[in-house]
């Protein structure tokens, strides 16, 4: 699949809006498109300048309380309107009443009608989209089993626990079958078991060709289902794009790479003598090495030379720190420091 | 991971009307206030009145059968049923349905204020307009089946009795008996509403309401034992209604206001309670 081209803003001011660079891929309606938008609440800032591209499969919102984050969903949703700038999805504003049957939003509010029991729950908000009864009952059937709640339909969602009541928000969410689901902090609440079967629905959902705009404060899970990430601090967008081409824009902080060869030693003291290595841990086994590198594209180029060269066997080259929360810790709480 | 597949296929059916959807609100919203059994009891109680009021529009009907009851009088003198007689019964529905109205009222936006549950119907294709009227049709049946289908009822019963030739002579009645009792069933909705809306406490938004009413009432006899004006009577919600009800009508009201002042405090009342209702339905919340 094509991806956004990584941008990241990292070595920028926060004041300088984020700049992206996009190559010619889907068309509008297979897209959200955020231009240059602005959303003030008063003298508040919400988001400044934004400008994305989001293709279809899931995108994690990363960012600290008061980053943008749930601004960005309102704004997608219809719930707000931009202060400066246009926001699109699938080639629609936000505000025409057509889009809300191709979006599902799930808010981050535990928040449902306690006097209705789980089915009903469904099967309204499905009447108010605008299905039949019928079709409204059979969805509703169709998004409890989905989430497993069958068991539970006839009963008061006031009874709920905390994961149920998420579960059936998230059921509610899906039962229409929108086509861009922006989801806040869906797996608050959820145990171990119940956050992978969710999970699992985000990745079906993603394999037909939705889009899933996901916050989380929970990273390592962002970093494992996300085909791409948007870091959000303080109203603007500091990286967006996959996770390792973030990471690999992340030039003032050298990347951490994890080599398993056979002549580490050799390795290690024809990378200092190239001032590729500023660091580096052997492992007790002798087969292999954690380094750090300042200059990550021609420490890879060198390790081939390595290769072809000195007759070196390399089992495997990792980057170490390319997850989310490294990422998040560089370029987040970096900015939060200064 | 990637994206690999794209299976995704938009439903192609064709919607309800948009107008139909307004009713998915009052839907459960009603069967949820007849499970009290008390409120139950009370709304019944509504109707009491009305069912001795059809049982007077009988006798008045039946000449003989008051010759019996009152031997010797003028039975043509001794009752009417007029625009006064219809008035005197909107007077006491109109009572009846404020506690109905306190009742009920409160807990319709506010419950979803609490938790922030707007984003959930505000994020379809439902507007605010929508949700209001889906609230406003809860309210607005409940009391409207106490102070307009009572009343009206009444009026059939007695045209019934009467024939068409009454209503031709009796127009102003008739037309005054089906939309002045609409003039207190929006404001009092409305009201119920931003009251709601701005009072998250079910109890203390119907105390509220009540207050609102009791201090119109005050109010509007400390003006006019200062001031001995008529328009003193513009700040209690009761009498505005009162007098705008019988300006329509066309018979007396308790009030002797200019009808002008009563239609101009009712869209006044009912426009700052659209207002505060506005201000607080927003369908996201800011951290400030």
């Amino acid at each position: 699949m094509t991806r956004s081209k990584t941008t990241s803003a990292s070595s920028a001011k926060p004041s300088e809006p984020a700049i992206t660079a996009h190559p010619v891929g889907l068309p509008d309606e297979e897209t959200i498109r955020f231009d240059h938008v602005s959303k003030f609440y008063g003298e508040v800032l919400g988001i400044n300048r934004v400008t994305l591209r989001l293709e279809p499969g899931i995108t994690g919102l990363v960012g600290p309380n008061g980053s943008g984050k749930s601004t960005l969903m309102n704004l997608m949703t219809g719930l707000l309107r931009p202060s400066e700038g246009e926001v699109r999805v699938l080639d629609r504003s936000p505000r025409d009443p057509e889009l809300f049957r191709r979006v599902g939003y799930l808010t981050q509010f535990d928040s449902f009608p306690s006097y209705m029991n789980g089915f009903e729950f469904i099967y309204s908000y499905l009447r108010v989209h605008g299905y039949r009864h019928v079709e409204s009952e059979e969805m509703a059937r169709k998004a409890l089993h989905v989430v497993d709640l069958e068991f539970a339909a006839d009963r008061k969602m006031g009874s709920y626990s905390k994961g149920m009541r998420q579960r059936i928000r998230l059921a509610q969410v899906i039962s229409h079958e929108p086509r861009v689901l922006v989801l806040d902090e869906p797996l608050n609440g959820l145990d171990p078991l119940a956050r992978s079967s969710v999970i699992d629905v985000f990745k079906a959902q993603a394999e037909r060709g939705c889009h899933l705009v996901i916050s989380s404060h929970i990273l390592h899970e962002v970093d494992m289902i996300s085909d791409q990430v948007v870091l959000l601090s303080g109203g603007y967008v500091v990286a967006e794009g996959d996770v390792d081409g973030v990471r690999s824009e992340v030039h003032e902080r050298p990347i951490q790479v994890l080599v398993r060869c056979d002549k580490v030693g050799f390795v290690a003291a024809r990378l200092f003598e190239e001032d590729l290595a500023l660091e580096v841990t052997m492992h007790e086994d002798g087969q292999g090495l954690l380094l750090r590198t300042p200059d990550a594209g021609r420490f890879y180029d060198y390790m081939n030379r390595l290769v072809l060269e000195h007759d070196v066997m390399v089992e495997a080259i990792t980057v170490a720190d390319s997850d989310v929360r490294a990422v998040y810790s560089y370029l987040i709480e970096q900015e939060g420091d200064s | 991971m990637a994206v690999y597949e794209r299976s995704y296929r938009l439903w192609k059916g064709e919607p309800t009307p948009a107008w139909t959807r307004v009713l998915t609100i009052p839907r459960y919203v009603v069967r949820d206030v007849f499970r009290s059994r008390a409120l139950l009891a009370y709304f019944v109680a509504c109707f009491i009145f009305p069912v001795g009021c059809a049982a007077f529009i009988f006798m008045v009907n039946n000449a003989e059968l008051l010759q019996t009851l009152f031997p010797g009088a003028d039975v043509s003198d001794l009752v009417k049923v007029d625009g006064g007689f219809f008035l005197f019964v909107l007077r006491r529905q109109i009572w009846l349905s404020l506690f109905l109205a306190i009742f009920v009222g409160p807990g319709l936006v506010s419950r979803d204020l609490v938790n922030n549950g707007l984003p959930l119907i505000l994020s379809r294709p439902f507007s605010r307009v929508q949700y209001v009227m889906g609230k406003m049709l809860v309210l607005c049946s409940l009391v409207g089946a106490v102070v307009w289908l009572a009343p009206v009822l009444l009026l059939a019963l007695h045209v019934n009795y009467q024939g068409l030739s009454w209503v031709g002579e009796n127009s102003r009645v008739v037309i005054g008996v089906l939309l002045a009792p609409w003039l207190w069933i929006l404001a009092i909705s409305i009201f119920a509403l931003a009251m709601s809306a701005w009072v998250r406490w079910k109890a203390v938004a119907g105390f509220g309401m009540y207050c609102a009413v009791l201090a119109g009432y005050l109010l509007s006899e400390m003006i006019d034992g200062l001031f001995h004006t008529e328009l003193a009577g513009m700040v209690n919600p009761i009498l505005v209604v009162d007098r705008a009800m019988a300006s329509l009508i066309g018979t007396e009201s308790l009030s002797q206001m200019p009808a002008a002042a009563s239609w101009m405090s009712l869209i006044v009342f009912m426009g700052l309670s659209l207002f505060l209702l506005e201000r607080k339905l927003r369908a996201y919340q800011v951290v400030r």
